[in-house]
């Protein structure tokens, strides 16, 4: 959805800042099907799917009290399973990959050239998933807004390092 | 300890907000969902260019 949008500007801005979590469940609502729609359009086994939510810093998850990306995931998952009979609950991997430091919120930074510096190497593959585990699997990295793309961007680096190939990541975005 | 403390504040501030502020649309305001039918539907319907890519 277009983040050029000012409903969805503000409705992300209350979810990410106002502590109003039942946001995700409306998002999830306007774009369950896009995301369904992926996952049949490149016909990816459910058993072979990972998705991962983009994880935030220890200290911001400390101050929100929750990951707006994995409500959303997990909203897009529950409206999946109503709505088309699909469960992809198993799919759902919260702990794969880990923010190792906090960055300063991206809202406050402009240029893609800071974007990227303030993000880089900022993700570690938890190591108790092992590179077999993560072989052959296909990837969708999940996040509420991307306007550079650096956060999918260093993500992917960070998978490509565990044995993950590069056509079989992708990222979703909520809004863009 | 100071972790802890920050936890609190912010359970007692999402509590504050449930029980003084409940459900209006964070748009237009209408009582009810956070984001009321309306807005919804409208948001849904302006679609950027991509929603997914290969990365």
């Amino acid at each position: 959805m277009s983040y050029k949008n000012p409903k969805l500007k503000t409705a992300l801005f209350f979810l990410k800042y106002h502590y109003t979590k039942s946001i995700s469940k409306y998002l999830a609502k306007a774009c369950y099907q896009e995301f369904y729609d992926f996952i049949k359009k490149k016909n990816i086994n459910p058993e072979n799917l990972i998705i991962i939510p983009i994880p935030i810093s220890k200290k911001r998850l400390i101050e929100r009290n929750y990951n707006q990306s994995e409500l959303l995931a997990k909203e897009i998952i529950q409206e999946i399973k109503e709505n088309l009979n699909l469960d992809l609950e198993n799919s759902l991997y919260i702990d794969l990959l880990l923010k190792n430091r906090n960055t300063i919120k991206f809202a406050n930074t402009h240029s893609h050239t800071e974007r990227e510096n303030l993000i880089k190497e900022a993700f570690n593959v938890n190591p108790k998933y092992n590179k077999d585990f993560l072989e052959n699997k296909i990837i969708i990295i999940l996040d509420d807004i991307t306007t550079t793309g650096s956060t999918f961007y260093e993500a992917r680096n960070t998978l490509l390092k565990n044995n993950i190939k590069k056509e079989n990541i992708y990222g979703f975005s909520i809004a863009h | 300890m100071k972790n802890n403390l920050i936890i609190f504040k912010n359970k007692i501030k999402n509590l504050f907000l449930e029980i003084f502020f409940p459900e209006a649309c964070v748009i237009c305001s209408e009582s009810g969902n956070s984001i009321c039918e309306k807005c919804l539907l409208d948001i849904k319907n302006q679609k950027s260019e991509e929603n997914y890519k290969s990365i």
